[in-house]
C-alpha cells in the first residue's frame, strides 16, 4: 500500500488529541531511533570500503550524527511504563533490521556489489521516507525537548541524505542502471512498508 | 486517481469529463501535483471538455527514479500516457517548470497538439533564471525541502494572497512537503544542467500558442516571454493583472477564463495567432476577457510605448 497523506493526518489528529503523552513519545522513539540506529550500523560497516573515496568524510560524520539523534531521542524521550508498547514497537521495527541483516549475508557488502549498493540504498530509504515532522500538531509546543528533537532530526535527514544521493548516482557501480533502481525501490517500499504500520500504530489503527 | 506504467515508470493521472470530448491536458510546476488541476477540470468538464492531469515523474504518487531524470522523458512520458488513453490530439497547458516541458513536447510530439498554453515560463535559462535556480537547488540541498517551499510562496504570491492565506500556509506546507520528496525534486532540477535552449526550435512550433505571465513575475520575468513571444510564429502574449508567477492558484477563474476562449477559439477556427501583446481584464466575467495592451509591456514603469518589432 502507497504512503499518502492520510496516513500522517490521522495519526496527527490522534497525537493533537491526547498531546505528545509518554506512550506517543515511545512509539516514536522507538521506531525513529530504529532507523537511526540501522543507518548508523550501515555506515559503520560501509564507511571503510575502498569505493567511498571521496565521500569518507560525509559517511562518517553522518555515521556521528546518527548515533547522536539516537541518544538525543533516549534523553529526550518520556518513556511509557506500559511493556507492550516496547513489544509491539520491536514487532514493527524488525523489518528495519532484517533489511540490514539479509544484506550483510555473506559475502556481505565489502566482497559484493550488489550488498554494497543495497545498503546505501537503504540508507537513502530511511533518510528519505521516515519523516516524521508532518506528525507534528500545529499547536504543539515547539519549544518541547521531543519536538525540538523531532525538528532538528528532520532537517539534518534532509542534509545528510546528500551523501547517500551522491553516491549512488554518481559512486562507481558495476550494476547496470535497471537494476539499480530496482535495488533502491525495493528498499524504499520495504521502508514504507514498516513506515506505513508505524503511522497507523501512531493512529490507533494498530494494537 | 488512476496509475498506468508508461515508458517503465508508474505515473498516476487523473481524468474528468466525458470520453470524446475536446481533450486538455495540464502539466505541473516543479513542487506542484495533479491535484492543483481538479478544480480546472471540474469547470472545463462542465464547459464541455475532458480534460488529463497527472503526477509528473518524481511527483506526488508517481514513480521517483532516485537516479535521474532526463528533461526529455518528461514530454516522451505525456505521449505515453496520452497513447495509453488512447487519445487523439490534446490541448495543453503546462505552468513554469511544466511550461518547459510543453514546449518540448510541442517541438518533438507536435502532431498531438491542438493549443498550448505556455505560462510562466521560459525557452532558455536566462542569467538571472539561472543564478535563481542556484540558489534554489543550493537552498534544496544545503538546508532542506521546508525552505524551498518557504522560499516559494513569496516569490510566487502577492502580498494579498499571503495576507489571505498566512493561517493556511502551514498546512499547505506540510501538505506539500509529504507529497513531495527531497530527491526527487532535486532530480527535476538536476535535469537542468544538460539543459539545452528551447530556443532554437520554437519556429517548429506551427500551430496556436498561448503565452501568459503575471503582471509582476519576477522569478520568470517578461523577457522570458518575450523571447517566446518574437520566435514562435503563432502565437499571443496575455499579461495577467496583479499576478505574480503561480497565477494558476492565485487567480485560477482569471486564469481559466483565458484557457478556455483560448481552447474555444482554437477549436472554432478563429484564433489568430499575430504576435499581438494583450492584458486579461481583471474579471474572469468581464467582456470582453482580455484588451489589447496599450503601453510598452516590456516596462513596469507608466512609460509610452516605443515602437520594437512584431
Amino acid at each position: 500500500m502507497i504512503l499518502t497523506t492520510q496516513h500522517y493526518d490521522k495519526a496527527r489528529a490522534a497525537i493533537a488529541a491526547r498531546g505528545f503523552d509518554p506512550e506517543v513519545q515511545t512509539r516514536i522513539s522507538l521506531f525513529l531511533g530504529a532507523a537511526k540506529s540501522v543507518n548508523a550500523a550501515i555506515l559503520g560497516a560501509v564507511e571503510l570500503q575502498p569505493q567511498i573515496g571521496i565521500a569518507y568524510p560525509f559517511v562518517h560524520g553522518q555515521y556521528f550524527r546518527e548515533v547522536e539523534f539516537a541518544a538525543l531521542l533516549a534523553r529526550v524521550t518520556r518513556w511509557s511504563p506500559n511493556w507492550a508498547t516496547y513489544a509491539y514497537g520491536g514487532r514493527l521495527t524488525a523489518p528495519l533490521w532484517t533489511l540490514w541483516w539479509r544484506i550483510q549475508l555473506p559475502p556481505g557488502p565489502a566482497l559484493d556489489a550488489r550488498a554494497a549498493y543495497s545498503a546505501l540504498a537503504l540508507g537513502h530509504a530511511l533518510l528519505a521516507r521516515v519523516r516524521t515532522a508532518p506528525l507534528i500538531p500545529d499547536n504543539a509546543n515547539e519549544m518541547d525537548p521531543f519536538v525540538a528533537a523531532l525538528r532538528r532530526i528532520e532537517q539534518e535527514s534532509g542534509r545528510m541524505i546528500q551523501a547517500q544521493i551522491r553516491l549512488l548516482k554518481d559512486g562507481a557501480s558495476p550494476l547496470p542502471l535497471d537494476e539499480r533502481e530496482q535495488i533502491i525501490e525495493a528498499k524504499q517500499e520495504a521502508v514504507d512498508e514498516a513506515f506505513r504500520s508505524f503511522l497507523e500504530w501512531l493512529a490507533g489503527d494498530a494494537r | 486517481m488512476a496509475f498506468a506504467t508508461i515508458n517503465g515508470h508508474r505515473i498516476r493521472y487523473e481524468l474528468h469529463g466525458d470520453a470524446g470530448r475536446p481533450l486538455v491536458s495540464f502539466i505541473n510546476g516543479l513542487t506542484q501535483n495533479a491535484d492543483l488541476w481538479t478544480a480546472y477540470g471540474a469547470r472545463l468538464a462542465d464547459s464541455g471538455y475532458r480534460v488529463l492531469a497527472y503526477d509528473m515523474l518524481g511527483q506526488g504518487q508517481s514513480a521517483k527514479p532516485v537516479l535521474g531524470i532526463e528533461l526529455a522523458e518528461h514530454a516522451d512520458i505525456l505521449a505515453g500516457l496520452l497513447a495509453h488513453l488512447q487519445a487523439g490530439r490534446t490541448h495543453l497547458a503546462g505552468i513554469s517548470f511544466g511550461g518547459v516541458v510543453a514546449l518540448d513536447f510541442a517541438i518533438r510530439h507536435g502532431e498531438r497538439l491542438a493549443g498550448l498554453a505556455v505560462m510562466s515560463s521560459f525557452a532558455e535559462l536566462s542569467p538571472q533564471l539561472e543564478l535563481l535556480g542556484n540558489v534554489m537547488y543550493e537552498g534544496l540541498t544545503q538546508v532542506g525541502l521546508p525552505y524551498l517551499q518557504s522560499m516559494l510562496y513569496p516569490m510566487n504570491m502577492s502580498s494579498a494572497w499571503l495576507a489571505a492565506n498566512r493561517a493556511r500556509i502551514p498546512t499547505m506546507m506540510r501538505s506539500g512537503y509529504i507529497g513531495n520528496d527531497l530527491y526527487a525534486l532535486q532530480n527535476l532540477m538536476e535535469s537542468f544542467i544538460d539543459f539545452k535552449p528551447l530556443t532554437p526550435r520554437l519556429k517548429e512550433i506551427r500551430g496556436p500558442v498561448l503565452l501568459m505571465n503575471g503582471e509582476h513575475d519576477f522569478f520568470t520575468p517578461r523577457e522570458c516571454h518575450e523571447l517566446l513571444r518574437r520566435e514562435l510564429p503563432n502565437c499571443r502574449l496575455t499579461l495577467v493583472q496583479h499576478a505574480y508567477h503561480a497565477f494558476t492558484i492565485e487567480l485560477p477563474d482569471i486564469t481559466l477564463r483565458q484557457l478556455h476562449e483560448f481552447f474555444r477559439t482554437v477549436d472554432d477556427g478563429t484564433w489568430v495567432g499575430d504576435g499581438s501583446v494583450w492584458v486579461a481584464s481583471d474579471r474572469a466575467d468581464a467582456e470582453p476577457h482580455a484588451f489589447p495592451c496599450p503601453g510598452d509591456h516590456m516596462r513596469a514603469l507608466p512609460l509610452p510605448a516605443r515602437r520594437r518589432p512584431a
